[in-house]
C-alpha cells in the first residue's frame, strides 16, 4: 500500500471523519465548510479580501504575537512543572533547569526570548495598525482593546522577570515598583499590594507567580476573544476602500485545483455590517478563500518564527546572575528593557513624572488615539499623505522611546552616568 | 531601489517555500538540540567508571554490582545543609577504595577524611567549596575565577574546618591552627572586630570568609587577571596598601604566615550548620 493510498484510506476512515467531520476539500463549498465547521479556524471568516493578504501590509505581526503567546504559554506550562516560587527555591529552581532538567536550558531559553520577541513585535503591531490608519471607522473599541492587551503584555512580562529570583531580576524589579511608588497618595499602597510588603521578598515572588500565572492569562485570553471577534464582526482585517473597478485575475497562485461553480456565501455577518463588507458583497470577485489562502500563509509565518526562535534559543543563552541579595546593590541598577526610557526619564527628573506621568500620559494617549479625529481617512494605506501629521506625532513617540531605551539599555554605566558600550 | 537579487528572492518567497525553509530550521534546531545534550560530561567518566568496575570484577558479587551500575546524574541531597551536591556525578568513585590509583575525577577521595565525614550526611561543597548543582566541570568548580563558587584549593581547604569545628578543635600545627594564632600574634583585633570582640577601626571580620570575590576593594589601578579572594587577602596581608593605600599596618609577613591567616579569614563564614551536624565536642564558637 503507498503512502498516499495509506492516507485516503485514513482520511476516510469513520473515526478520521468523526473527528473532523469531513473529507479532503477538493471544493469551495469544502473548503468554505473547513472554516465554519472548525472551532479554532473558524477564528477566521471563509474568505478575506485579497489586500488582506499582502505581506507587505501587515507583515503578520498580530498573527505572530498570537503565536508568541502560544508558545509562551505551552513553554511556560512545562517551567511550571520545575518552578518553585519561594525565595529559597526559585533560584535553585533555576539551576535544575540549566543542570539536570533534560533540554531544561533550552526550555527556559525560549521562553525566554519568546517573551522578549512578544513585546517587540506587540509593540510592531499596534504601530503598523496606527500607521495604516486601521483603528479608524467601527475599529474604533478594538484599538483600546489592543492598548489593553499590549499594558497586559507589559505586565507579563514585568511579572515573569522577578521569578528566576537572581540579581538581575531582583534589582530590576525593586527599580521597577519603586517607581510605582511615586504615584501620588496611593503610590505607598500600590507597590505595597504588588509587593505584599515593602521590600522584593518571598510575598513578592509568590503575588508575581500568582499574576503570572493565572490571573495575567485569564485576562489576557479574555481581552485577546474580544480583539480576535471584534476584527471578524468588522469584516476581516482593515484594507482600503474598494476601487470601483476589481481587477480580473485568479487566485494568488493556485495550490489545489479549483473545481468550477461557485455556490459559497458570506456567513454570520452582523446586521450594520461594515462598509467595506458590503462593498466586498458587492464584488466578491475581489476576495479569495481563506483554506488555503490564508491559512498556507499563516503557516508559513509559524514555522519561520517557531524554526527561529529554535535556533535562537539553541545559542542564546538566558542570563542566570548569582542568586538575588538584598544587600547587595548592583551598579546600575537597571529596571527591565522596556522601560529603562522611563528609568531614564526618572534620571533626569523624579520618580513621580518619569515613573507616573510619562507612562501615565502614555497610555492615555494611546487610548484616545482613534477618538482624536473620528473619521475614515487613509484607512488600509501606510502613511498616507491625509494623515501626514499624525504619523510624525507619532513616528517621534516611537522614536524617541527607543532612543531612550538604547541609552538607558547601553550607554549607561556606573552611577547612572553615561558611557559608551565598548567602556565597560 | 528593488534590484534583481531582491526580486528573485520576492518571487521565491512563496508559502510552501517558506514553509519548507521553516521546517530545515526547526530539524537544524532541534538536531543541535539533542546533539548538544547527547554527551555530557559526566557520562563519559562514569563510563569509564562502569568499563573499571567490569574489569575489576572476579565473583559473582562484584559482577552483579558493575551489572547494577547506572550511568545517570548522581546527587547527594543535603536538606539540612540546604544543598544538593552532583559532584559525584564525575567523582563517582571517590568512597571506592579500588579507585586509588584510576586517574581523575574517578579516583578514590584521598586519606581517611570521609570516613568521619560521610558523604551522605555532609555532601562535598560544604567542604571544598564550588557549585554542587552543577553539572559540569566549569561550572562545578567555579571557573573561571574569579567566579562566585570557587573552590577551595590546596592548603586553603582547611578553612572549611573552620566552619563546623571550634578554635580547641584545629589541629595542633595545621594552618588553620597556625593562623588562629598568628590573629592573636598580630594583634588584629586591635582594629578589627571578630564576633563580640574587637575594635571597628577596620572592616568587621566576622563574616569575611563569606565575602565573594566582587565585596573587595581592588583598587582601581590594579590591572592583574587573579581576582580570586584568596589572592586579595594574601596580597594585603603581605602589603596592606597592595591595591589602595590602606590604613592597616605593614607586619612585612612571610608568605606562609599570609597564607596561614588567609585560612583563618576563610574559615569565618555565616553558613548556618545544623547542630546535628556538629562536632559532637560541640563548638566553641561564641
Amino acid at each position: 500500500m503507498s503512502a498516499h493510498s495509506l492516507m485516503e484510506s485514513l482520511r476516510c476512515s469513520a473515526i478520521y471523519r468523526s473527528i473532523v467531520r469531513r473529507g479532503p476539500a477538493d471544493n469551495d463549498i469544502d473548503r468554505s465548510l473547513a472554516i465554519t465547521s472548525n472551532v479554532f479556524l473558524h477564528l477566521h471568516p471563509v474568505k478575506i479580501r485579497r489586500h488582506a493578504l499582502r505581506f507587505t501590509y501587515t507583515f503578520g505581526l498580530g498573527g505572530i504575537t498570537t503565536l508568541l503567546f502560544l508558545i509562551l504559554c505551552v513553554t511556560g506550562v512545562l517551567l511550571m512543572f520545575y518552578y518553585v516560587p519561594s525565595p529559597e527555591r526559585a533560584y535553585r529552581s533555576m539551576q535544575d533547569l540549566r543542570y539536570v532538567v533534560p533540554y531544561g536550558t533550552f526550555l527556559r531559553n525560549l521562553h525566554h526570548w519568546a517573551a522578549h520577541a512578544m513585546i517587540v513585535t506587540a509593540a510592531l503591531h499596534m504601530a503598523r495598525v496606527f500607521y495604516t490608519g486601521a483603528f479608524k471607522g467601527t475599529r474604533q473599541f478594538n484599538w483600546v482593546v489592543g492598548v489593553i492587551l499590549f499594558v497586559l503584555t507589559l505586565g507579563f512580562s514585568f511579572t515573569g522577570y522577578l521569578l528566576p529570583w537572581d540579581q538581575l531580576a531582583f534589582w530590576a524589579i525593586t527599580v521597577g515598583t519603586n517607581m510605582a511608588a511615586a504615584v501620588p497618595l496611593l503610590g505607598g499602597m500600590i507597590r505595597y499590594a504588588l509587593l505584599g510588603g515593602n521590600i522584593v521578598g518571598a510575598n513578592a515572588l509568590l503575588r508575581f507567580y500568582v499574576l503570572h500565572c493565572a490571573v495575567l492569562p485569564a485576562l489576557v485570553f479574555v481581552f485577546l476573544a474580544v480583539h480576535f471577534w471584534r476584527v471578524r464582526k468588522d469584516g476581516g482585517i482593515s484594507g482600503p476602500p474598494l476601487p470601483a473597478e476589481v481587477p480580473e485575475e485568479g487566485p494568488p497562485e493556485r495550490l489545489f485545483a479549483t473545481t468550477p461553480g461557485r455556490s459559497y456565501a458570506l456567513v454570520a455577518l452582523p446586521r450594520e455590517a461594515p462598509a467595506a463588507v458590503e462593498e466586498s458583497r458587492k464584488s466578491p470577485e475581489d476576495t479569495v478563500l481563506t483554506y488555503p489562502h490564508l491559512l498556507v500563509r499563516e503557516a508559513a509565518a509559524a514555522m519561520v518564527v517557531i524554526g527561529g526562535l529554535l535556533l535562537v534559543a539553541l545559542f542564546l543563552n538566558a542570563h542566570l546572575e548569582e542568586a538575588a541579595n538584598a544587600l547587595k546593590t548592583p551598579d546600575p541598577a537597571k529596571a527591565p528593557w522596556y522601560f529603562l526610557g522611563l528609568q531614564e526619564v526618572v534620571s533626569w527628573s523624579t520618580p513621580f513624572i518619569g515613573g507616573v506621568l510619562v507612562p501615565g500620559l502614555m497610555v492615555l494617549a494611546l487610548l484616545a488615539i482613534p477618538y482624536v479625529r473620528p473619521n475614515s481617512v487613509g484607512v488600509g494605506v501606510w502613511f498616507h499623505p491625509a494623515r501626514r501629521r499624525a504619523v510624525i506625532a507619532f513616528t517621534i513617540g516611537l522614536v524617541l522611546n527607543v532612543l531612550l531605551i538604547v541609552v538607558g539599555m547601553f550607554f549607561r554605566g556606573h552611577g547612572w552616568s553615561l558611557v559608551w558600550p565598548w567602556s565597560n | 531601489m528593488r534590484g534583481p537579487l531582491t526580486a528573485r528572492l520576492r518571487d521565491l518567497a512563496t508559502p510552501p517555500v517558506l514553509i519548507a525553509f521553516g521546517g530545515v530550521l526547526w530539524m537544524i534546531a532541534l538536531l543541535a538540540m539533542v546533539l548538544v545534550d547527547a554527551n555530557p560530561e559526566w557520562e563519559a567518566h562514569q563510563s569509564e567508571y562502569r568499563k573499571r568496575l567490569a574489569a575489576a570484577a572476579d565473583d559473582a558479587a562484584s559482577v552483579r554490582h558493575a551489572g547494577r551500575f547506572k550511568v545517570q546524574v548522581k546527587q547527594i541531597d543535603l536538606p539540612a545543609l540546604e544543598r544538593v551536591d552532583r559532584c559525584v556525578s564525575c567523582h563517582v568513585g571517590i568512597e571506592d577504595p579500588a579507585f586509588a590509583d584510576a586517574p581523575q575525577p574517578i579516583a578514590t577521595h584521598p586519606g581517611d577524611l570521609l570516613t568521619i565525614h560521610t558523604p551522605e550526611r555532609f555532601g562535598c561543597t560544604i567542604c571544598h567549596g564550588g557549585n554542587g548543582r552543577a553539572t559540569s566541570r566549569e561550572d562545578a568548580h567555579g571557573l573561571p575565577e574569579p567566579s562566585l563558587n570557587p573552590m577551595l584549593r590546596g592548603e586553603f581547604l582547611q578553612g572549611s574546618c573552620g566552619k563546623c569545628h571550634g578554635d580547641d578543635e584545629f589541629v595542633a600545627g595545621s594552618r588553620l591552627e597556625v593562623g588562629r594564632r598568628l590573629f592573636d600574634h598580630y594583634g588584629c583585633r586591635t582594629c578589627h572586630r571578630l564576633y563580640q570582640s574587637g575594635n571597628t577601626a577596620g572592616p568587621d571580620l566576622t563574616k569575611v570568609g563569606s565575602k565573594k570575590f566582587d565585596a573587595f576593594f581592588w583598587g582601581n589601578d590594579y590591572r592583574g587577571t587573579d581576582r580570586s579572594v584568596v589572592y586579595w587577602l594574601e596580597s594585603h596581608f603581605k602589603n596592606p596598601s597592595a591595591f589602595y593605600p590602606s590604613t592597616m599596618l605593614n607586619f612585612k609577613m612571610t608568605d606562609e604566615n599570609a597564607r596561614a591567616l588567609v585560612v583563618y579569614m576563610l574559615s569565618l563564614t555565616d553558613e548556618r550548620i545544623p547542630d546535628r551536624l556538629q562536632p559532637s565536642r560541640g563548638p566553641t564558637k561564641p
